[in-house]
């Protein structure tokens, strides 16, 4: 856990981003801003631009997206697999989430360019748990795009956004994978480079 | 509207129907272009083009304008004489269609569902658009999800038919890059 910002990890913040996870709305989820020490957040960022992306296109999306991390090379971003695969790990999100985790996880790298977007779906496959996104996103604002947009839903149908948070750098989403975890990310209608890393707690 | 009136006449000669019928017997798609009289056209568009209707989304399914029968032109694709034309293409008789006619700008799409692609059927789609660019997004993909992927860039005036059998259609997410530009889509199924 050394590589989490250590104000998020005493027994009064953990309660309290307990509390926090359970009672907001549309879906069970969190957006912890500074996530990680702030040299190590750039330190990943610089090691995320060194890998390969390969561009995806579909009726649902069109992104460029890293292969998972489990088969990297670049040993920063082993050691992040490492930690988020973590079983301290897993007992902080067990915590936090009160849902019980398999200890597996998917991890890869995004970048949405120009254009670049993710249409709305849930996210429900197999046996995912918990959903995260760790923004390192630089400079990002609300003119260029790229936000997080949960839906409300009603008969298992999304019906009206509820929520977006923008793509801020250096913070971390996680939220409950389940019928109602409907979600999208806007178009990237500026000219930055959105990064993130991504995946599921299984 | 009368179809025999505006469409244009290479298609309605007995000799190109009979190779477009060899053609589509074989590949089970068609594109026409030039599909309505130059004139027809160019009129029409300027008739519709500003013609706004109601947007409607449903977040994982669809986002795009129902334009209703558009001033007439569904009829001109609920004609007899066009049942008649895209039976003789297909080599057996069509009864049946039904058709919408939508605005995709900005934003709008369509996603694919697996029961779509399960559906058996013919379609068949006309296009109603001025500048529109491939990297805008908008084209039509017909997919079975695996390795068969057939795509129709709109371009005005353009008439695809389809034998859609194993496929399922999408209107591809079209971005910033469209600003204003739309496509006016009449999508119709044929039975």
């Amino acid at each position: 856990m050394e590589f989490v910002n250590l104000d998020l990890i005493n027994e009064k913040k953990i309660n309290e981003l307990k509390e926090e996870f359970a009672k907001n709305e549309p879906y069970k989820h969190l957006f912890i801003k500074g996530f990680l020490d702030e040299g190590k957040a750039s330190e990943i960022l610089r090691e995320l631009k060194k890998e390969e992306f390969e561009h995806k296109e579909s009726d649902l999306f069109s992104l460029n997206q890293t292969e998972d991390f489990k088969f990297t090379k670049n040993r920063i971003l082993k050691e992040l697999y490492s930690s988020l695969k973590g079983k301290e790990f897993f007992k902080w999100l067990e915590e936090i989430s009160g849902i019980k985790l398999e200890g597996e996880i998917d991890v890869s790298g995004s970048l949405y360019k120009n254009c670049d977007y993710l249409l709305c779906h849930d996210d429900q496959l197999e046996s995912r748990k918990i959903a995260f996104v760790y923004y390192l996103s630089e400079g990002f604002d609300e003119k260029d795009g790229g936000e997080f947009v949960m839906f409300d839903s009603e008969k298992g149908k999304p019906w009206r956004v509820a929520k977006k948070y923008p793509p801020l750098w250096n913070s971390l989403l996680i939220f409950e994978v389940s019928e109602k975890s409907f979600h999208e990310v806007g178009e990237n209608v500026g000219q930055k480079d959105r990064y993130a890393i991504g995946g599921w707690f299984h | 509207m009368d179809f025999k009136r505006f469409t244009n006449e290479i298609y309605l000669d007995e000799n190109t129907i009979n190779q477009m019928r060899e053609s589509y017997l074989q590949t089970g798609v068609i594109k026409l272009e030039n599909f309505l009289k130059p004139e027809v056209y160019n009129e029409l568009i300027k008739l519709i083009k500003d013609i706004r209707g109601e947007h409607v989304k449903i977040a994982d399914r669809y986002s795009y304008e129902e334009l209703g029968d558009l001033s007439g032109v569904g009829k001109l694709f609920s004609s007899k004489d066009f049942l008649e034309f895209v039976s003789k293409i297909n080599g057996g008789e069509f009864s049946k269609v039904e058709y919408k006619i939508l605005g995709f700008g900005h934003k709008d799409y369509t996603l694919l569902h697996d029961a779509e692609i399960d559906r058996k059927g013919t379609e068949f789609l006309f296009f109603f658009c001025e500048k529109w660019k491939d990297d805008f997004g908008g084209y039509l993909v017909y997919t079975d999800n695996e390795d068969k992927s057939l795509i129709f860039t709109p371009a005005g005036n353009n008439f695809v038919l389809i034998n859609k059998d194993g496929l399922g259609g999408f209107v591809k997410y079209i971005n910033n890059l469209a600003k204003d530009e739309r496509i006016i889509l009449v999508w119709g199924k044929l039975e």
